[in-house]
């Protein structure tokens, strides 16, 4: 989403335009597909980040990224930062029970360093054992380079004030690791965005809807955070543009045993998947969402959901000029988060520079406003948005950038927490 | 809970041999060294590591009492899927198609179930869409009922209650505040103190936040069946309700993202006295207590633990009994008697019935305050959170509307308290 409104006309135009020939949409012509639009229910929820964004993750949330973020260190512009959330939702007065990352799971980074859809190299996070309450994790990182390295994941406690956050630097690569529960990152009036697009299936858009409330759901909410940080050279390909896509795999046989334990057996296979902040929750129908957890960027860029992301936005009055960027955000070469490395990125909490971050090829940071940003393209560029417009809380300078979780509140029965439900 | 013959059975159970220890005085010693659960908690929410991955599963608390208005009936609720946020009913309220929600029911008095009832639901997919459940009875007959389907507005819709004549069975299924109230900060704090300082907690901890009721403002997933009490009494008139979630011990994730189980099924979650899973099972077995039955809890398989864990929170050997014979000697069941009345507005609470009493476990009854204070050798204790947050249905299902997105206004005016 570097342009606005000049596409056509440059190479990339004329091949999303080949994307939105009728073969493509699998449609007799577009007319036909604007026609549907009419009488399609689009998804009833959008929702610019991933948090339970189908049937199967609403079971495992074990598997359920929230977000994706991909910058470069606002404090040396050489060093890539990785981070991806998952399990939302988490209570403070539950991390005892809540703050566990699941051994069964693969964390992934897939990293796309030649300008296609298919991912070229991967950082891979597993993590041992896990009994919860202030017991931490060991976690085994294994960098693109083959490298790996152990670390210890944060232990979350009770108390009024969180445990500082435990870093590891890998002395071998560079490589900068954290892992615990934190404050989720991410800021969205999500009902206010849910009923702009029942408004939105009941064929009276009503945009005024979205920003009508202003309150931050995930607010008062924490998520379990993967960061990695590793020198920029570790990913850069053929040129200083890389893509990110974040994964979480499971073997493809969990088995219960009769000790209660989950073991996994037999190739590992995605659960769900969080490139850009928009297209698995937003525009994807119900009955497909876990087709598209569980697809690839390649199957984005073969244009296998298409034709459904062509009629959400259709019906969400985007016209083809809006549609055509965001396909070649997020569809033409992936469902995946570009990040141009010679972008610069500057500033607190992650960086805030306004020629940086989404929008700026500067892949996502914390700060960034992703969800107004894509409203406002899917306004077909009139400013649209929630009213939420940063965390509840700030973010740190420094790695990982994220804020300390909401603990368990102070004494008294009013409700004087963040949670802005 | 009396001192009667029983004691003579709970004396037996804390003999040596019972408790797989040279002696109780070992036991004792034992419990100077040992680290009991970090986590004391009088319900079941997120209770082992693989729960809090498989939230599908996680049962969050198990009610069973006579319908206020109708005495001849008995109301079997399970929750599951804690922590269920209103802005995102349309991705949470989702009964897990691969789950079998069970009651286990023990008509005979001692720790086998005798009959079932069971309920499964189509594949949900969320949104305004409701699933279909199909509720198998005691003796074989079903019952379909339809889920009520959540909103995104200030008021939710009406619940869908579903009488079905033949069977005189009445069901429902949802979303719904979380009827449990517990300060659980205050009790993983206590407990704490307690590992800190074994035979020796600060118990000023558990209410020391004054009552914040860390279940406040969320909502469940809701299984409320009725059924006549006749379907259910066996040879006397007490009968044991647990109840469980189960898996096919194969779920097998396929390429187009669904879940596929096979093989038989295996209990993930279980939740039958509203105290041992959670409170009392040390960390590494807490999976296993999960998946192990009613019959492994009276065979001692977790004796060792419970009343080590017990031990360190300064239980005496008269209430570890008390506790034994409510939880262990017939297993980890709730039990309720059909002859004790029940009566009075949001699913009865008249004083001489509900939990404690035999009269299983009412949605009002302060099940916290119950066993903590039997945990403190029957000195009051308790967490100053003595009520839910909202207030309870007097009709079947009885549980309450569901927190709904909060209006307007950035303040935090919402009901949760962390």
């Amino acid at each position: 989403m570097k342009g606005k409104g000049t596409m056509a006309s440059t190479p990339i135009g004329r091949q999303i335009r080949g994307l939105l020939t009728p073969e493509n949409l699998g449609l007799s012509a577009l007319a036909a597909a604007m026609a549907l639009a009419t009488v399609w229910t689009p998804s009833a929820r959008l929702d610019a980040s991933d948090h339970i964004d189908a049937p199967t993750i609403a079971q495992d949330r074990a598997s359920d990224i929230d977000d994706t973020y991909a910058f470069l260190d606002p404090n040396d512009n050489s060093k890539v930062v990785l981070m991806m959330t998952t399990q939302g939702f988490i209570v403070s007065g539950e991390h005892f029970g809540m703050a566990i990352f699941d051994k069964n799971v693969r964390y992934r980074f897939e990293i796309e360093n030649t300008g296609d859809a298919r991912p070229d190299l991967f950082v891979d996070v597993n993590y041992e054992g896990g009994l919860g309450r202030t017991d931490y994790q060991i976690a085994n990182i294994t960098l693109p380079n083959g490298r790996t390295f152990r670390a210890t994941t944060t232990a979350s406690n009770q108390e009024a004030v969180p445990p500082p956050p435990a870093l590891f630097t890998d002395p071998g690569s560079g490589a900068q690791f954290y892992a615990g529960v934190a404050d989720d990152p991410f800021f969205l009036d999500d009902t206010g965005a849910n009923r702009l697009v029942g408004s939105i299936v009941q064929g009276r858009p009503n945009p005024v809807v979205l920003g009508e409330r202003g309150r931050d759901t995930y607010a008062g909410f924490n998520v379990l955070a993967t960061v990695v940080s590793v020198p920029a050279s570790m990913l850069r390909g053929s040129s200083n543009v890389i893509g990110v896509n974040a994964v979480t795999q499971r073997r493809m046989i969990q088995t219960v045993t009769p000790d209660g334990e989950v073991n996994g057996s037999g190739e590992w296979i995605t659960v769900d998947r969080s490139g850009t902040p928009l297209v698995n929750n937003g525009l994807i129908p119900p009955p497909r969402k876990n087709e598209f957890n569980g697809a690839s960027t390649m199957d984005d860029a073969n244009g296998r959901f298409a034709a459904d992301i062509i009629k959400s936005l259709k019906a969400a009055g985007t016209d083809d000029a809006h549609i055509a960027m965001l396909a070649e955000a997020a569809v033409l070469k992936g469902d995946i988060l570009r990040l141009d490395l010679t972008v610069p990125n500057r500033g607190p909490q992650g960086g805030n520079n306004p020629d940086g971050g989404f929008g700026k090829m500067g892949g996502r940071r914390l700060v960034d406003d992703v969800v107004d940003m894509i409203f406002t393209i899917i306004n077909n560029g009139r400013p649209l948005g929630d009213n939420v417009n940063a965390n509840d809380a700030p973010f740190r300078n420094e790695f990982p950038f994220l804020a300390d979780p909401v603990q368990p509140f102070p004494p008294g029965n009013s409700p004087e927490d963040r949670t802005r439900q | 809970m009396t001192f009667t013959r029983t004691d003579r059975r709970i004396g037996r159970l804390l003999t040596r041999e019972n408790l797989g220890l040279t002696a109780l005085a070992g036991a004792m010693a034992l419990a100077t060294v040992w680290t009991p659960s970090a986590r004391l908690d009088a319900s079941d929410h997120i209770d082992s590591p693989s729960i809090t991955q498989d939230r599908g599963s996680d049962l969050t608390d198990t009610y069973a009492f006579l319908d206020p208005n109708d005495n001849a009936k008995v109301v079997l609720i399970m929750s599951t899927q804690g922590f269920v946020v209103s802005g995102e009913h349309f991705g949470m309220a989702i009964f897990d198609h691969n789950i079998r929600y069970r009651f286990e029911i023990e008509n005979t008095g001692d720790a086998q179930p005798d009959t079932f009832v069971d309920v499964t639901y189509s594949k949900g997919l969320g949104r305004t869409m409701n699933q279909m459940a199909t509720v198998r009875l005691p003796g074989g007959a079903e019952v379909m009922a339809p889920t009520t389907p959540s909103n995104q507005e200030y008021t939710p819709p009406p619940p869908i209650v579903t009488s079905d004549e033949g069977t005189r069975v009445t069901f429902y299924a949802g979303v719904a505040d979380d009827p449990f109230f517990l300060d659980d900060t205050g009790a993983n704090r206590m407990v704490g103190s307690s590992i800190m300082n074994p035979g020796n907690p600060d118990k000023s901890l558990l209410a020391e936040r004054g009552g914040r009721d860390t279940y406040a403002g969320f909502n469940t997933l809701i299984t409320a069946v009725s059924v006549p009490a006749d379907m259910l009494r066996g040879k006397s008139n007490v009968i044991g309700v647990n109840a469980v979630t189960q898996r096919r011990t194969n779920q097998s994730i396929r390429p187009t993202g669904e879940v596929v189980g096979s093989g038989d099924w295996v209990t993930v979650d279980r939740d039958g006295g509203p105290l041992v899973n959670n409170g009392l099972i040390p960390p590494p077995r807490k999976d296993e207590y999960n998946a192990a039955t009613t019959m492994d809890d009276a065979n001692g398989r977790f004796a060792d633990d419970i009343v080590k864990s017990l031990r360190g929170l300064g239980t005496d050997d008269a209430h570890i009994a008390m506790l034994a014979e409510a939880a262990v000697l017939k297993g980890d069941i709730l039990r309720l008697d059909l002859t004790v009345p029940n009566r009075g507005p949001q699913g009865g609470n008249n004083p001489d019935g509900g939990f404690g009493k035999m009269g299983g476990r009412r949605l009002v009854d302060d099940v916290v305050d119950i066993v903590f204070t039997i945990i403190n050798n029957g000195e009051p204790l308790g967490d100053k959170v003595d009520g839910n947050e909202v207030a309870f249905r007097n009709e079947f299902p009885f549980v309450a509307d569901p927190a709904q997105p909060f209006p307007p206004g950035s303040g935090p005016d919402d009901r949760t308290r962390q």
